[in-house]
């Protein structure tokens, strides 16, 4: 049993970094399907630790969320973001604030500084899950800069799929889970934005012809 | 017999200088027997150098002037022995060197001067290393300074030395005032001026005043050392001083900066703090990186090879600091492991640079230009020079089997140690340092490509290139020497460790070689840490028998190979300079990868002919923005003349005044003294 | 005492006589992709054997730099292969030097290439040469820290302790993870395959590595294009034997040596079809977008080296 936890927990480990390197592949890239991809992919990612925890642990709420978090983060989000990218005809390309090399730096130094302020709480005796800590607090940064940083409306909404994904993971960890209202709550309540901006980014196209939110100060006089 | 060998090259040097000035008239003679006196004079002091450092004994003198109210006091060291064969080492080669240099000065201009100059030079050098007492160290080091400047303006009719000379003597005594005010803290717990009394006080100084003194040091000898940011004087001096003159300094003048800093951090200041150290290796690492990506965009030969010297002493910087971390957490055998590569690279560098500066002045010797764009097609009509500038510019590349890439795989390790430090945040900045430090050397080759490729390959841009004869033979002896040293220093690199190592011993109460090297049964010198094994020399046996296999294999499959000449294909038209590269187009890939460090600015403006159809010319304008200059110095030096011309009122000119001035003083003194 | 003989000049044969092949191999996959028949899997063999039974056409602009590069470029490989293990995780001859000098030896080869692509004169090998050496430069710091993580882990640089010790490895270490992915597109840059360079197109203004040795012909392009593909395999031999070790013989038997062999062949084909998938997919990156792919790179080494110090 030891070696199975072991080995699960190294599992895990990989999994949480495999999280990471896609979350870095959200920066990383220059085209909008490809954000969506790597998002998915990361979702998909995060369903399997879920999955892979709640088998071991034996608590079985947390398959339900499993479940939830794969029709709809790995299906049902990114389906409806091709979905609006096709319909609304925006160019293919991720437009940021700053440029990319920036960027790719930033993002390296906020998960620094996530690994650096886990350091101390992460330093029991055993060397397992050591990962999972610093990669939720860092996709979470990551997906927060994200937001901040990119002007298309499309790209921020998977900023704050990213932040969630981030928190998920976090809980998920260090306390295999939250309640499951709290967790169903916020699916749907994730579900619904989505939804929302998705309706509001088409009908932001139609009127301005554009979903630079940069464009959307316009409004304020 | 070894305290003689000093006393007589200080002799020697001296009557050198005074030599050169005594033959008026037969400029030629007094020429070279002032360099020949100078090149006697380095070896004296090579021999006593290695006599030191292979003794492993201290040497102390003490002339008493004015029944010891003034004492002059050396100490002849390992540590300073080392630093005393680098000086000496180059300055033979330099001498000899110059005896070819200057002929291009005899009959011209003041040859008497630059032996006379010259000399003093090598011996002021001497000095600085070698002295023990404070006052000493300030006196020698000033006179160091002005013999150099001297030495910079030597070509005084082009403003731009002039302005060289300026900045290089404004910059050298703000770092002796940095100094003077770090030496007098020194000298305010020690009691007395004498070094030796420095060491044994560190233990009664407060943290508030080590830590001063720390940063005052940093500056100080950082100015000397051309430590970024306070590296502006290098890239304006080194260029404009005589070529002979450059190697010298960019070889050891620099090096007794570090010197400064080993003899400050691993003698007077012990035990640092682990941050001291930790900031000297990420000042090292800025360096390294800068220096090179502005090496990358110059195309004056010579202010290329000085921002690479800055980008060195980063390299050199980044051992020591290295070694400073470890000692501060007692990890003594990694110390001399990080010191040993940090003073191997010194050596290295001072012997690459100073025969890539005799190149550079063999091309300005038989081509009268510095500007890379002008050249090409040298290695045709320059033919022992390449050679030569080819090993220089290898060993800076760090390639193998040479020198440069010894020191900088024992850097290498060094960083990889780093791993045996306890707090993570040092960990990780040691080994993003050994990733910037991989950047700097990939950007010094490409550098040392374009500055080969483009000055000695391809066709010639200019009518100088195109006439251009070999250089007389003197010259080309003396740099065949350095380049043989390059390759020697690669290929038996534990000669070199062994002789660093007392240094070591002396200095970290260390002696790691027999951890480090071993010889095996192919009598190979092997380089063995707890990491792993390297051995250039049978690297380059089996490279050689590799190719012997090769170039058989290839013979006999095919015995009548013959080659072909014939023009290149440069789209049907005959071949011209102007279709080969230039080095501005060979390093835009990098001035458009880091364009927010360079700004690189574009104007282009059209001259029209009446009728605005018709263009007469136009002109195109593309430069790098020198930012540091832009953003820290010259705000600094605005501030300054702001200040100064605000306080201009008390010269007044009037002699009246001026007796006010000292009636006022005279009667303050006398009030407040009593 | 035989096998410290014999093994080297064993895994210099496999080396020299393999890679034309795997260049064939991605060839012919690439030519199926695109449902082509292809050239002939043994293609290269044909063309090296052609062009060294060529004279040389030498520029009259070049001088001996030219002549003399085909030598050390070859040489140089011929002497990383002696020091990587392909067959087995002992290289006798380890204590010439480690992978720090394997990297510096790539350097000297692409140096004197560098050199004498300006060598002639002509615009397209100053072209080819720039590029070439602002991308290498560029990938330099990833491939370092890269390396730094992997040799963290083993407590050496030496490639054999490397092997060997990771071949006894029983955890699944995230770094290497990292270090894994950095090094693949490193390794695409350095080797000049799509997104980074097309290995195919004579366009001038679209080669980087091919703009550096248009002017070879001859021997010296034989000698050139064969360095170049041991290259590729040296760089695969490196990534499969330092991240999937397993089934390389330990020691010198013949059995475990063919057993070593036949899944070396397994595991450099899987590559060598992993970079055919790869270079179908995704088409040339322009030439300023490839610091951003290589800054990626460093990223997720420097992710490596930092998840390697929280795990230790």
């Amino acid at each position: 049993m030891k070696q199975h936890i072991i080995v699960n927990s190294q599992v895990i480990d990989v999994l949480a970094v495999l999280m990471l390197m896609s979350t870095i592949m959200l920066i990383g890239t220059s085209r909008v399907k490809t954000c969506v991809w790597a998002c998915a992919f990361r979702s998909f990612l995060l369903t399997l630790t879920s999955g892979l925890i709640a088998y071991f642990s034996g608590i079985h709420h947390i398959y339900i969320t499993t479940g939830v978090s794969l029709v709809l983060k790995v299906v049902l989000i990114p389906g409806f973001l091709f979905y609006i990218i096709d319909k609304v005809d925006i160019k293919k390309e991720v437009e940021s604030y700053i440029n990319y090399t920036l960027s790719l730096l930033i993002s390296c130094g906020l998960v620094l500084i996530a690994y650096y302020s886990t350091l101390s709480v992460v330093q029991f005796e055993n060397t397992f899950m050591r990962h999972c800590l610093p990669v939720s607090l860092a996709i979470t940064l990551v997906g927060f800069f994200s937001m901040i940083t990119r002007k298309k409306a499309i790209t921020q909404i998977l900023g704050l799929v990213t932040m969630e994904d981030g928190l998920f993971f976090a809980a998920l960890s260090t306390s295999y889970g939250m309640p499951l209202i709290v967790e169903l709550g916020v699916f749907f309540d994730i579900l619904v934005s989505v939804i929302i901006m998705g309706i509001y980014v088409y009908r932001i196209k139609e009127s301005f012809d554009t979903i630079d939110t940069g464009f959307l100060r316009e409004l304020r006089e | 017999m070894v305290e003689h060998l000093f006393v007589i090259s200080i002799i020697l040097f001296a009557s050198g200088s005074l030599f050169a000035l005594c033959f008026y008239g037969w400029q030629r003679l007094g020429n070279y027997i002032s360099l020949i006196l100078a090149a006697i004079a380095s070896c004296f002091s090579i021999a006593l150098s290695v006599a030191v450092l292979f003794n492993g004994s201290v040497i102390r003198f003490d002339f008493l002037i004015y029944h010891a109210i003034i004492k002059y006091n050396f100490l002849l060291d390992p540590l300073s022995s080392y630093f005393v064969l680098a000086i000496s080492v180059i300055g033979f080669i330099a001498s000899i060197y110059s005896l070819g240099y200057t002929r291009l000065y005899v009959n011209k201009r003041d040859t008497r001067f630059l032996g006379f100059t010259y000399n003093l030079f090598l011996l002021s050098m001497l000095l600085v290393v070698t002295a023990n007492n404070a006052l000493v160290f300030m006196i020698v080091w000033e006179f160091m300074t002005l013999i150099s400047f001297f030495l910079v303006i030597f070509e005084h009719e082009n403003p731009s030395n002039r302005k060289a000379g300026f900045v290089y003597i404004v910059m050298a005594h703000i770092s002796s005032v940095f100094l003077t005010v770090a030496f007098f803290i020194m000298h305010t717990y020690a009691g007395s001026f004498s070094f030796d009394d420095f060491r044994h006080i560190s233990a009664q100084i407060p943290e508030i005043y080590k830590n001063i003194v720390f940063f005052l040091v940093i500056v100080g000898f950082g100015i000397k050392a051309g430590i970024f940011p306070l590296h502006l004087w290098l890239p304006l001096a080194h260029p404009a001083a005589p070529s002979n003159v450059s190697m010298v300094m960019s070889g050891v003048m620099i090096k007794t900066a570090i010197y400064g800093f080993i003899r400050f951090y691993f003698e007077f200041l012990t035990p640092c703090p682990p941050w001291w150290g930790f900031i000297i290796l990420t000042v090292g690492a800025s360096s390294a990186i800068l220096g090179i990506l502005y090496a990358l965009m110059e195309h004056d030969i010579k202010t290329l090879l000085a921002y690479s010297s800055v980008e060195n002493i980063g390299i050199i910087l980044m051992g020591i600091g290295l070694s400073m971390i470890f000692k501060s957490y007692n990890l003594m055998a990694l110390s001399s492991l990080a010191m040993i590569a940090g003073l191997y690279h010194l050596i290295n560098h001072a012997v690459f640079k100073c025969l890539l500066f005799g190149c550079a002045g063999n091309i300005y010797y038989s081509t009268h230009t510095k500007n890379i764009e002008e050249l090409g097609g040298l290695i045709k009509r320059l033919q022992v020079t390449a050679p030569l500038f080819l090993v220089g510019a290898l060993s800076i590349s760090a390639i193998p089997p040479l020198n440069g890439f010894m020191s900088e795989w024992l850097i290498f390790q060094s960083i990889l140690n780093g791993f045996s430090l306890p707090l993570a945040l040092v960990k990780i900045t040691t080994s993003i340092c050994g990733a910037i430090l991989a950047l700097a050397g990939a950007l010094a080759a490409t550098c040392f490509i374009k500055a080969f490729g483009i000055s000695f390959l391809a066709l010639p841009r200019s009518e100088h290139a195109k006439r251009a004869k070999e250089v007389p033979v003197i010259m080309l002896v003396s740099m065949g020497f350095l380049a043989s040293l390059c390759v020697f220093m690669g290929l038996f690199p534990a000669k070199i460790m062994m002789t660093i190592n007392q240094v070591n011993t002396h200095l970290l109460g260390t002696n790691i070689i027999s951890a480090i090297t071993t010889y095996d049964w192919l009598q190979t010198k092997s380089v063995h840490t707890n990491f792993t094994e390297l051995s250039p020399k049978s690297a380059s046996v089996f490279g050689l028998i590799l190719l012997a296999v090769t170039f058989g294999v290839l013979t006999i499959l095919r015995p009548g190979f013959t080659k072909k000449i014939y023009e290149t294909w440069t789209c049907g038209i005959s071949p011209e300079p102007r279709f080969g590269y230039t080095a501005t187009a060979f390093t835009k890939p990098f001035k458009v990868i880091f364009s927010n460090l360079y700004r690189p600015r574009r104007e282009i403006s059209a001259t029209y002919a009446v009728p605005k159809y018709f263009v007469k010319s136009i002109t195109y304008i593309g430069e790098i923005t020198p930012i540091f200059e832009k953003y820290f110095y010259n705000p600094i030096s605005g501030y300054v003349l702001n200040i100064s011309n605000k306080v201009r009122w008390v010269h007044t000119g009037s002699i009246h005044v001026y007796l006010a001035y000292i009636f006022i003083t005279l009667i303050f003194l006398i009030i407040f003294i009593k | 005492m035989a096998s410290s003989i014999i093994l080297p000049i064993l895994q210099i044969v496999v080396i020299v006589g393999l890679s034309p092949l795997v260049k064939g191999f991605i060839n012919k996959m690439e030519a199926r992709l695109q449902c082509r028949r292809g050239a002939s899997l043994f293609q290269p063999y044909y063309n090296l054997v052609k062009l060294l039974q060529k004279d040389a056409v030498v520029s009259e602009t070049a001088s001996w730099i030219f002549r003399a590069t085909p030598y050390v470029t070859f040489v140089s490989i011929l002497l990383i292969a002696l020091l990587v293990p392909v067959l087995s995780s002992q290289v006798p001859l380890n204590f010439i030097g480690d992978i720090i000098l394997i990297i510096y030896l790539f350097a000297l080869g692409r140096f004197f290439l560098a050199l004498s692509s300006l060598d002639t004169g002509s615009a397209f090998g100053g072209m080819g040469g720039s590029r070439e050496m602002a991308i290498s430069s560029m990938a330099e710091p990833a491939m370092m820290l890269s390396i730094f993580t992997v040799s963290l882990t083993v407590g050496s640089t030496n490639l054999s302790n490397i092997t060997s010790t990771l071949l006894n490895y029983k955890s699944l270490n995230p770094s290497l993870f990292l270090a894994f992915t950095s090094l693949v597109i490193v390794i695409i840059a350095e080797t000049g395959r799509i997104p980074v360079d097309n290995p195919f197109t004579h366009l001038e203004l679209t080669m980087i590595h091919e703009g550096m040795i248009l002017e070879f012909s001859g021997r010296y392009l034989a000698l050139i294009e064969w360095a170049s593909s041991m290259k590729l395999l040296l760089l695969l031999t490196i990534l499969v034997n330092t991240f999937l070790p397993w089934g390389i013989a330990t020691d010198l038997t013949f059995p475990g040596l063919i057993i070593s062999f036949a899944l070396y062949l397994v595991k450099i084909g899987f590559f060598a079809f992993a970079i055919v998938i790869l270079e179908s997919s995704f088409a040339k990156v322009r030439l300023f977008r490839i610091p951003n792919l290589l800054g990626t790179s460093f990223i997720l080494s420097v992710l490596a080296i930092i998840s390697f110090y929280v795990v230790s």
